[in-house]
């Protein structure tokens, strides 16, 4: 382990495998997470995340590699002397004890006299603004307030690092959106490094510092929700983040840095980052995003033609889905800003996608 | 409403027995307010000096005999049955799952008398208990547990431990395991954690089998009236020996009536000592 990089990291995972069984969770995996900083292990259900996190907790011992927390290898430090502060899936309040007791309790545990623990308590309340409602008991709350609640009790020890699993899942959408900004607010505010669990991409680009996309045990990609977004390492963080379109394309033409991938009939260019041993006439998988394609009215020339399958208004945006005529893909999913555009696009009207930037994601055709 | 077609014929079987036992009952609260007639078996006039004999010192004391055994063996079964149930729930391992389970069961299928004889092989002055102790230097003289109440309590444990376990065992498997780990991430110690948060979660659970443990235990009869061998006497045995022994069926039923009165009012006292746990889990 090297201890340098270690010291510099709140949270320092080397080399670090667990198997059940036969099963591999999380093969030999590495992930530092800075001082202060928002990580977000994000991946579907399987992907090995919740087994990093239960690892980074303690509730999980690992097969192989190291756990340091704040440069200190924790590997055979039992969870609660890890001084980490967790948020579960369930919030896991504790059903009889009052709003006090629960929030108090870290506090109670590490011997702190009872005035001390009332004034934290309290502090710890403001913060998630919550006060009032100490005598109650949890099953008198709402998701929300428990959801206050269970992030109070988690903050109010101070912990090294905050460990949330996927603390919004249990919330309807509405108050889902507020509550990660007050949640980004705060972390920000204590400056407490935090490793976030989830599978929902959106709450992942919307919260994170950075994020971890992995998929079965491994970690495809670090970096930040911009940098996954708009340059992603492969075809999986490609297709499990954001909306995205996968047309067949076969190249063109190749000079130093770019290609040129013919689609239908037109053309487009791709960055040769993912196509470093492509050749001419390779058939390849163009990803593109909703909002890189346009509509425009059918005419020679144009990418793909086809015909308007639905069109649904969203609000602030429109989404318009094709069918084209292309094998191995069933429809175009267009997404148009600004209002207006059902009536124009209405089910049935033969239509054109053209590419809206000059530069898409291409991959190597799987499999 | 919906309409339900079978339960009438589902029903019949249960109605049938809960008539014949009301029955059954109501015959016994009949006879226990009539005059015993010595020398006969049909009762005489009625009266309710059967149960003002029950106020002799003499049947006063069975009754709190009876009282102490059911709370000692009822305290015991807790202690004993609560580790076996912790273990049955949280063992990964189904193997060892299905090893506690059957021995935890295995006294239920024993007949009593069976289960009450080997206990006589056990705790007698030449027995296992005694054998090994002596063996091992650490007693001079074998103690004597055959015809003691601590031998009719850890026979009574023995047959009680199944209902207790599997009670505990329903009550720990609805604790969420999330309460324990959150428990543990707020600094707790895994004994802290399970004082603090999985004892007291647990208590509709306790109280459930303290409650089953004790009524269960009021009716013991072959238990008591073997290994107590007369010299410990619980209601039950006290009923045989008039009902049987002395024919006074009256003065039997009114025991009887008691009996079940008593076993009602100190459910009821348990009940409302402990209320205040009650809702310890609802959520």
């Amino acid at each position: 382990m090297s201890s340098s990089r270690a010291s510099s990291s709140a949270v320092s995972l080397n080399a670090v495998s667990k198997s059940f069984g036969a099963i591999a969770a999380l093969k030999a995996t590495s992930l530092d997470i800075r001082p202060g900083e928002l990580m977000t292990l994000l991946g579907p259900s399987g992907c090995g995340k919740t087994t990093l996190l239960n690892i980074v907790a303690g509730f999980l011992s690992a097969d192989a590699g190291d756990v340091a927390i704040e440069g200190q290898r924790v590997n055979d430090v039992p969870t609660f002397q890890r001084q980490i502060g967790m948020m579960f899936q369930s919030y896991a309040l504790f059903p009889h004890m009052t709003v006090e007791a629960n929030v108090g309790y870290g506090l109670k545990m590490r011997g702190m006299p009872r005035a001390d623990i009332h004034r934290r308590v309290q502090d710890a309340l403001v913060l998630v603004k919550l006060q009032g409602l100490e005598a109650r008991k949890p099953s008198q709350l709402s998701g929300g307030q428990q959801q206050r609640i269970a992030l109070a009790r988690a903050l109010v020890i101070e912990p090294k690092v905050l460990l949330l699993d996927e603390p919004f899942s249990a919330l309807d959408k509405s108050l889902r959106g507020s509550m990660q900004i007050e949640l980004k607010d705060i972390q920000r505010k204590l400056g407490i490094a935090t490793i976030f669990v989830t599978h929902d991409q959106s709450e992942a680009l919307s919260l994170s510092d950075r994020l971890a996309v992995m998929s079965e045990g491994v970690i495809r990609q670090v970096g930040t929700p911009h940098e996954v977004y708009a340059d992603p390492a492969d075809r999986f963080v490609a297709s499990f983040i954001g909306d995205v379109n996968v047309i067949p394309g076969v190249i063109e033409s190749l000079d130093d840095g770019r290609a040129t991938i013919r689609v239908g009939n037109g053309h487009v260019g791709a960055s040769r980052t993912h196509l470093a041993d492509a050749a001419p006439g390779t058939p390849v998988d163009v990803f593109v995003r909703p909002e890189q394609i346009t509509l425009a009215a059918p005419r020679e020339e144009i990418p793909l033609t086809g015909k308007v399958h639905a069109s649904v208004f969203q609000g602030g945006h429109t989404d318009v889905l094709v069918d084209v005529g292309v094998e191995g893909m069933s429809t175009v999913l267009v997404r148009l800003a600004g209002p207006a555009h059902v009536a124009r696009w209405a089910k049935g009207a033969p239509v054109g996608v053209v590419f809206a930037v000059d530069t898409v994601l291409a991959f190597p055709k799987s499999g | 409403m919906r309409s339900r077609p079978f339960l009438g014929a589902f029903v019949t079987p249960a109605a049938l027995c809960a008539v014949a036992l009301v029955a059954a009952l109501l015959a016994i609260l009949q006879y226990s307010v009539r005059m015993h007639v010595p020398g006969s078996l049909e009762p005489g006039d009625y009266t309710l000096a059967n149960f003002v004999a029950l106020l002799k010192p003499l049947y006063a004391r069975v009754f709190f005999d009876t009282a102490w055994i059911c709370l000692l063996t009822a305290f015991a079964t807790l202690v004993a049955g609560y580790p076996v149930a912790y273990a049955l729930v949280h063992t990964k391992r189904p193997f060892v799952k299905g090893l506690i389970l059957i021995i935890v069961v295995t006294p239920l299928f024993l007949g009593e008398v069976v289960r009450t004889y080997s206990w006589i092989i056990v705790l007698g002055n030449t027995g296992f208990i005694n054998s090994v102790l002596l063996m091992l230097g650490l007693i001079a003289s074998p103690i004597q547990l055959l015809f003691t109440t601590i031998g009719v309590v850890l026979a009574l444990v023995h047959v009680t431990l199944p209902v207790m376990v599997v009670m505990l065992a329903a009550a720990l498997a609805h604790i969420d395991p999330a309460y324990e780990r959150a428990a543990a991430s707020l600094g707790a110690s895994p004994l802290r954690a399970f004082l603090t948060v999985t004892l007291p979660l647990s208590t509709p659970g306790i109280l459930a089998g303290v409650t089953t443990a004790f009524a269960w235990t009021f009716s013991a009869f072959a238990t008591p009236q073997l290994i107590g061998g007369g010299r410990v006497n619980m209601v039950s045995n006290l009923v045989y020996q008039l009902g049987f022994a002395s024919f006074n069926f009256p003065f039997a039923a009114a025991l009887s009536v008691a009996g079940l009165v008593m076993t009602f009012a100190l459910l009821g006292l348990i009940r409302l000592g402990t209320r205040r746990f009650e809702n310890v889990t609802q959520h």
